[in-house]
């Protein structure tokens, strides 16, 4: 009974002790309305290090990426806009055998020292000399970079070079280092903590129990005057993102402004819209649509172009559209990409006039195809290959609530209908891209390839389908989401080699475009479903300024790079 | 005497090891045998993430295969895997903070475990035993049969659900536990009361989570011990000659129910380190459950190995210790 009588009085004194600290259920370092609360989905493993050319030399979704460093321009997928921000442009010499680089004056880096030419071909140089550091292979075609002046870099190719300069856009694989800070330094080793970098926040400290990273605003930034850019929150805070019912419930409070897009499903946010008024809302595309991401072009009967055109018969986008899960509403869609303002170009009026009209659910149209091939039904009602061989297809995806799931589900479910057997494969994430880069499924759902949307080139889109990605199957393809599909399609590829040498900006640029397109579509190596939407949340709580419905003047997923443009807009709540 | 009890010791050390390498080895395969590696996994994952226009070059495959004895066959992995942890305790670089050494990171992280896991089954074994010894006296009270429908309900609820539950109501509708963490970042790390106060604070409702299931779980078994003992003649007798209740629970009930409860304990270990694990991840606890699940989403084998043997061997040694024990508990067994 001591014992008991003992434990009670502890219980007490620590709930007197609990009600006497004043405590939000997640508690911070620096005060909460000078701060701005960033969620990742990251458990951090890696600190003290800022380290761009190794992998595991820095901590994703701590901070670093989205808010110190910068890149040398970006464009705004919202409006379409190119930010030209470290840079004012660049010039292709007319044979595209070198790049002039023209750095902006009065860039600096977080320790006052100028960003200049120095910089750009050091780094350049740098990743040339050294083949086994990240970002090495965006510089292949590189012969060197030199200085012309401090705000003048000149990059040499070997060969022609039409496209270099997206390497240095956000997201674009070669991530500019400070000369005087790195040179002479071991590159794979140096961890350049607390990072110099030209970007609006400065390391401020880190919580590793605590999963936090914590970023302080850097008062001499250099687009206060250059641009009259700043931020509004004097701090960035990043942190791992709780299990959803308990970071919804933080959301309510206040705890955090800007949670994960993809933590919350639509009946999540109405559930918080119903508690608090300071949910503000961003639904936005992903950079990719979703649908069948692959077809096994390698594997029969998923190598015969009609028999894809079958399939996609059967997939009714407005039923798919309806039952989305994660925003009020989806779109059906028939672009490999995005409906971002940016990518409209890319829309040609006789490729929808062609094939939009084709890209609609017809299980009549399905079936004659099939007949037709010799994909007969049987007296059991079950359809067979031409050699009387049972049909059946595996249908790979991740496991539900994830959206592919849902779409294999349907897939399968119309398969039935028409006597055809469709398995569902739903595996983790892990075992889904090995078995897609190993050739084992013969569909596969997931977001379509990305490559189109950040460059704004269609070039890029038809390279991850180009032919010398395809493997056997069995044999594993390294090349990212390039050669999923394992097309082969030597009319694709002349388009492709021939719009690699060509300046995006020429007039024949664009027909073959138009004409690649036309393949693609011939080929269909995958489907485009629907737009995949995520609702952005924000908490207007502490801050306002968002991004929103109505306002969306800049992309408003946090843990872009280009969030520095939003917090640039973002002001103490009234 | 001393011969048999030194036969059970070798006997029991034995099974042990055995058990021991048998486990190890079952993990080690098992892992392994998963299609994939983590390095291409990661490699991928670097390519989306950082929108990279180029794959990653082979020279950077080839150095991390080799690092983590990837480019080796499964069975030379496993010897040389054997080779490094016996000879040099030595698990290998962790692979989501390369080149950090796996037992580096699960250092850091067991002392947050082990507080937190210690005092709970401490607290949970014996609050159960002493509630369900007066559960089981008092069997016929109106306090009992209540306390008893509370037990089993609360006894089955998953410690997730159950952590859920608290952070719902202490931390968002009242507002005096924080939803996570070990510890306020307003307060410094250090030697000091304030400190120590805090952690105690913020291990509070992760610690409950699994005290109330287990303190119940036990509760309940205790119970139906007391029960049976208080049926035998020998406590009748004892009642019969007059002795006081608190003599007659204390030498006659508690004595002999601390064998099986003790039993009971040994095997529920690896169940209560399960839980454990989801409890660390649902409060952002930095322990060996928080680690575990960050190197399964990145596969990465030194760290899962490293855990796993270390949780192992503190089961089974646990285990063992509590087989020791039993000599001394049970003089039967000496015989």
């Amino acid at each position: 009974m001591k014992i008991l009588r003992a434990i009670l009085v502890f219980s007490l004194i620590l709930s007197f002790l609990s009600l006497s600290i004043p405590v939000m259920a997640q508690e911070y370092p620096v005060p909460r309305e000078q701060a701005v609360v960033i969620e990742t989905d990251t458990n951090y493993t890696v600190f003290d290090k800022a380290n761009p050319f190794a992998p595991r030399g820095s901590q994703w979704g701590s901070g670093w990426h989205q808010v110190a460093n910068e890149w040398d321009w970006y464009i705004n997928y919202a409006t379409g806009e190119t930010i030209y921000w470290r840079i004012t442009g660049w010039k292709y010499s007319k044979d595209h055998k070198s790049l002039y680089w023209y750095i902006r004056k009065g860039v600096t880096w977080n320790d006052g020292h100028p960003y200049t030419a120095e910089d750009v071909a050091f780094t350049i140089n740098t990743l040339i000399k050294n083949k086994d550091l990240i970002g090495a292979g965006n510089v292949e075609n590189v012969a060197s970079a030199e200085v012309v002046d401090p705000y003048t870099a000149l990059i040499k190719f070997k060969q022609p070079e039409y496209r270099f300069h997206q390497n240095l856009r956000m997201w674009g694989g070669i991530t500019i280092v400070a000369k005087h800070i790195w040179e002479g330094k071991d590159l794979k080793d140096f961890s350049n903590w607390p990072p110099v970098e030209t970007g609006p926040y400065k390391f401020y400290k880190y919580y590793k129990e605590l999963n936090m990273f914590v970023w302080e605003r850097d008062d001499n930034y250099w687009a206060k005057k250059v641009f009259n850019k700043f931020p509004g929150p004097k701090y960035v805070i990043f942190r791992m993102a709780p299990p959803p019912d308990i970071d919804l419930a933080d959301f309510v409070k206040g705890g955090v402004d800007a949670p994960l897009p993809h933590i919350f499903t639509w009946d999540m946010i109405k559930a918080a819209q119903r508690q608090t008024k300071n949910v503000v809302l961003a639904p936005y595309m992903d950079a990719v649509s979703q649908g069948i991401c692959s077809y096994n072009c390698a594997k029969y009967p998923t190598s015969n172009r009609d028999f894809r055109w079958a399939i996609q018969y059967l997939l009714d986008r407005d039923k798919l559209a309806r039952t989305y899960n994660m925003a009020e509403k989806s779109y059906p869609t028939m672009w490999p990409w995005p409906a971002w303002k940016s990518l409209h170009k890319w829309e040609f009026p006789e490729i929808k006039a062609k094939y939009g009209e084709e890209m609609t659910y017809n299980p009549k149209k399905a079936e004659e195809i099939l007949d037709k091939l010799g994909f007969k039904k049987g007296a059991d009602g079950k359809r067979r290959t031409p050699k009387g061989e049972p049909l059946s297809l595996v249908l790979l995806t991740r496991p539900a609530p994830d959206v592919g799931y849902f779409h294999a589900k349907h897939l399968s479910d119309e398969l039935a209908k028409i006597g055809i057997e469709g398995i569902i494969k739903s595996v983790d994430p892990g075992m889904f891209g090995e078995l897609v880069n190993t050739g084992n499924y013969d569909i596969s759902f997931d977001v379509l390839d990305v490559a189109v949307a950040f460059p704004n080139d269609i070039y890029f889109f038809f390279l991850s389908f180009n032919s010398k990605w395809a493997k056997p199957i069995g044999e594993y393809q390294t090349a990212g989401d390039r050669g999923r599909s394992r097309l082969k399609s030597k009319l694709l590829d002349t388009v492709t080699e021939k719009m690699a040498t060509l300046d995006p900006e020429s007039p024949t640029y664009m027909s073959l475009a138009k004409t690649g397109l036309d393949i693609w579509y011939k080929e269909l190596p995958s489907v485009p479903l629907i737009e995949k939407m995520f609702v952005q949340t924000f908490s207007n709580k502490y801050w306002d300024g968002w991004p929103a419905e109505g306002d969306m003047y800049q992309v408003p997923y946090q843990w872009w790079p280009s969030f520095i443009f939003v917090l640039f807009n973002l002001k103490p709540s009234k | 005497m001393k011969n048999k009890l030194l036969r059970y010791l070798i006997r029991r050390f034995f099974l042990y090891l055995i058990i021991f390498l048998i486990s190890l080895t079952a993990f080690f395969f098992f892992l392994n045998l998963v299609p994939g590696d983590p390095v291409t996994r990661y490699v991928q994952e670097l390519e989306a993430r950082y929108g990279l226009a180029t794959p990653v070059s082979e020279e950077i495959i080839k150095e991390y295969k080799e690092a983590f004895g990837l480019d080796k066959n499964l069975f030379a992995r496993y010897t040389s895997y054997l080779k490094r942890l016996v000879l040099n305790f030595d698990f290998g670089p962790s692979f989501v903070a390369f080149p950090t050494p796996a037992f580096q990171l699960i250092l850091d992280a067991f002392p947050w475990s082990i507080g937190l896991l210690g005092v709970a089954v401490i607290v949970s074994w014996t609050l159960g035993i002493l509630l369900g010894t007066i559960l089981g006296w008092k069997r016929e009270s109106k306090g009992a049969s209540f306390a008893l429908v509370l037990g089993l309900i609360l006894s089955q609820v998953p410690t997730y659900l159950l952590a859920l539950i608290l952070v719902m109501v202490f931390s968002f509708v009242l507002g005096i536990f924080p939803m996570g963490g070990a510890y306020s970042p307003l307060i410094e790390k250090g030697f000091n009361l304030r400190y120590i106060i805090d952690l105690l604070y913020h291990a509070f409702l992760p610690a409950m989570s699994l005290i109330l299931v287990y303190t119940f779980g036990t509760m309940i078994s205790q119970r139906a011990l007391v029960i049976n003992i208080l049926g035998e003649d020998y406590i009748k007798l004892a009642e019969a000659k007059g002795l006081k209740s608190n003599r007659l629970i204390s030498r006659y009930i508690l004595r002999n129910t601390l064998l099986p409860q003790t039993t009971g304990l040994a095997l529920s270990l690896g169940f209560i380190v399960n839980g454990f694990f989801l409890i660390e991840w649902i409060f952002n606890y930095p322990g060996i459950g928080r680690l575990f699940m960050t190197a399964i989403r990145q596969m990465d084998y030194n760290v899962l190995m490293g855990i796993t043997v270390n949780t192992m061997f503190w089961v089974l040694t646990a285990n063992f210790i509590i087989e020791l024990l039993y000599p001394l508990i049970d003089p039967r067994i000496r015989r």
